[in-house]
């Protein structure tokens, strides 16, 4: 242990020395951190804690390997695992590096010999053993602050933090700039839409690659969404943001992305279905919600398991290496491929517009009698409609643009929903059809009951749209889009 | 929360002793505890090594609320904080008399400590003044050390009669026996005929200790420096018995 200094003419004394390890965990996108929430580890006794001056701690313990990954649901039942689930929701937690922390208790006295604070003298290694760092931690007693601020006048200058838990994560190696994973673009306006469009597919091509490290371990289903929406929207950025490239290397790019799609994509509808049990367990009656019912989502589990082990194999071949090669070196030698160059602005603005009116013009035309396909259509159109308001979101005002991406996303939701709801059914009667064939009655029960209930879902959702579709299409909504583009409609 | 006097006319009856050693058992339970100590000597806060802050004194305490509460001291010992005496209080009386509701100022101040504290333990002067009907009225329960002698039973009677006089419920009253000398005749047969009159003492005895002398020298609650002492194990009956009383 270091030598320990107190300033002098204050009586000391010393109690118990021990010794313990600590880690700060949080998730992959800062979630813990961004709630303002500290969560952190010793001997096993996880601590969440909200920051300085609020309320609550919730405490328990957990047996398992130290630094894996945890989700909400590895926590056992009650209310710290209710708090945890509210602010990861279905993320998993990472572990920071281990910081061995010395401490010995000790109390400052007066002159009368009465306890004035008490007091922790820390030797701290951040890295697990080299360049140990010292602190000492001070409680003044109620009644003895002004005499505790004394003592701490004459102590050496250094850094001084309102928690222990903020000292000690200030003494952890810097971490990279938190995970976003639509991180806002600074287009040069000058330079034309073709770097503006290089800096969208590298700054996508980069969270995608953030992400790999995750999805291969399969810390979280994020990973995994994240991963492939990063792809989706190279895609769609290459698709939408027309003619800069020689159509030679946009195919060339287009075709690696979708390669990689033909993996992701079952991994990630498996997940949906399993992140979404509790929900179907709610809505079917009781009597449907049984073995079946359970025997249904281990067989959807061990899928998801073969399906990803698919996934994983080819994310260590030769072939994805190759993909990220390809997007690599297309990146690199972009001024080769440029055929265009037109102003930014002008560019950005004439596909908001080109792309709302399609939307106003496409959803105007739909009821409830309309054909399922042509919500999946008006789907997709406002997805791309979504993303060029993200790409270019730094050109515009924040306030309007936090607006209309608000006002988008909730249109968006229930055609999001509308779609979930298709695709399900096509699954589950795909499933269905193998039980019958199967004779499985426990498991036909379940299925026929998941497909009405996902039926009745979807046609609740057809009802809501006309309502939701006014007011996207209203004039205030207009007007909004009117300002982003300028001039009329 | 609950305000427990320690309370006698009598001087040099045990009431900082009890005082003290039953509000550190009372925070080892775990209860938020706050020792008031109302004598102007000031002898539970020198058990405690706390001196008052300055500017603190009668019209703080008159004055309640906030203001006392800038005054209390942490002790050494968890859940357990203290209001030292100040040699103003000796002025108390005085002051009061020209307050309005005059033997109620006390019950009123205390009453903002209700969330914070489990109980107020209130160490008193010796003597009945307008000072002691403050105590008598902020008080639930009132426990009168008595050292079984006859002198005593004549301030005990005493008190009892001032209750009547002033129309104070006699059931908050709670004598028990204070540095009790079994080798003594006279303390041996006060004990045997007392309780059978006196249907309101409690079971518990002090015993006349030196321990409970040294804690002027070590300046710390019994209990916390002599664990194992008998005189401890009587304050600890004591303390079971009083937080039993409903």
């Amino acid at each position: 242990m270091a030598e320990r200094i107190a300033p002098e003419s204050y009586p000391v004394k010393w109690f118990q020395t021990e010794s313990s390890k600590l880690m700060f965990w949080d998730t992959f996108d800062g979630l813990v951190k961004k709630a303002g929430f500290s969560l952190y580890s010793s001997n096993r006794i996880f601590t969440l804690r909200p920051r300085q001056g609020e309320e609550g701690e919730w405490v328990v313990s957990l047996r398992g390997e130290p630094g894996r990954p945890l989700k909400a649901t590895d926590f056992p039942e009650g209310s710290f695992r209710r708090k945890l689930a509210a602010i990861i929701s279905v993320r998993a937690v990472l572990a920071s590096a281990e910081i061995i922390r010395e401490s010995s208790a000790f109390s400052i006295l007066n002159t009368d010999g009465k306890t004035i604070a008490r007091a922790l003298w820390m030797v701290i290694y951040p890295d697990g053993g080299k360049n140990p760092r010292t602190a000492m931690v001070l409680q003044p007693l109620r009644g003895y602050a002004g005499d505790v601020q004394k003592y701490i006048d004459r102590l050496p200058r250094a850094e001084s933090h309102v928690t222990v838990e903020e000292m000690l994560k200030s003494l952890l190696p810097a971490t990279e700039a938190l995970y976003q994973s639509r991180p806002r673009l600074s287009f040069d306006s000058k330079e034309g839409m073709a770097p503006a469009l290089r800096l969208i597919l590298e700054t996508q091509f980069h969270v995608m690659l953030q992400n790999e490290q995750g999805l291969l371990e399969d810390w979280d289903t994020e990973f995994l969404h994240d991963f492939r929406v990063a792809g989706r929207r190279m895609r769609s950025a290459l698709s939408l943001i027309k003619p800069i490239l020689h159509p030679g290397i946009k195919q060339e790019l287009v075709l690696a992305l979708k390669k990689l799609g033909r993996y992701t994509g079952p991994v990630r509808d498996l997940d949906v279905y399993l992140l979404a049990r509790r929900d179907f367990e709610k809505m079917l009656p009781g009597e449907f919600a049984g073995h079946g019912f359970d025997l249904f989502f281990r067989g959807l589990a061990l899928e998801r398991k073969k399906r990803f082990r698919e996934l994983k194999d080819f994310m260590s071949s030769q072939e994805y290496a190759r993909v990220k090669e390809t997007w690599r070196d297309g990146l690199k030698s972009w001024q080769k491929h440029l055929i265009n160059n037109p102003d930014l602005e002008e560019m950005a603005a004439a596909l908001l517009k080109k792309h709302f009116r399609k939307i106003i013009k496409a959803g105007g035309k739909l009821s409830r009698s309309s054909a399922d396909e042509r919500f999946h259509d008006l789907r997709i159109e406002a997805k791309k409609l979504r993303y060029l308001l993200e790409f270019f979101s730094s050109l515009y005002h924040e306030d309007i643009i936090r607006d209309t991406i608000r006002r988008l996303k909730m249109f968006q939701d229930n055609l999001g929903a509308f779609n979930d709801y298709s695709v399900q059914i096509d699954m589950l009667e795909k499933f269905l059809r193998t039980a019958e064939k199967k004779k499985d009655q426990e498991q036909v029960k379940t299925l026929s009951a998941l497909i009405a209930v996902s039926h009745r879902e979807k046609e609740k959702l057809k009802k809501e749209y006309t309502g939701l579709y006014k007011a996207f299409a209203d004039e205030k909504n207009q007007l909004l889009y009117q300002k982003l583009f300028g001039g009329n409609l | 929360m609950k305000v427990i006097a320690l309370y006698s006319m009598k001087g040099g009856v045990g009431k900082t002793a009890s005082a003290v050693n039953i509000s550190y058992l009372a925070a080892r339970d775990g209860r938020h505890s706050l020792l008031v100590d109302l004598d102007p000597q000031g002898s539970s806060s020198f058990y405690f090594r706390v001196r008052p802050g300055g500017g603190h004194g009668t019209k703080t305490l008159l004055k309640g609320g906030k203001k006392i509460s800038k005054n209390i001291r942490e002790t050494d010992f968890e859940n357990l904080d203290i209001l030292p005496a100040d040699m103003s209080y000796r002025n108390l009386d005085l002051i009061l008399d020209g307050t309005e509701k005059r033997e109620k100022v006390l019950q009123k101040n205390l009453s903002a400590f209700k969330k914070e504290y489990d109980y107020i333990f209130l160490d008193c002067p010796p003597n009945i003044t307008l000072v002691s009907e403050n105590i008598f009225h902020a008080a639930d329960i009132i426990l009168v050390p008595f050292i079984p002698t006859t002198l005593s039973w004549l301030t005990y009677d005493k008190l009892l009669a001032f209750f009547r006089e002033i129309e104070m419920k006699r059931r908050k009253l709670f004598p028990f026996f204070s540095m009790v000398e079994r080798r003594k005749k006279l303390h041996r047969e006060m004990i045997e005929i007392l309780p059978a009159e006196k249907k309101r003492f409690l079971k518990s005895m002090i015993p006349y200790s030196s321990d409970v002398e040294r804690m002027g020298l070590e300046r710390a609650p019994l209990p916390a420096t002599h664990p194992a002492s008998p005189a401890t194990r009587a304050f600890e009956n004591l303390w079971r018995e009083v937080k039993e009383i409903d």
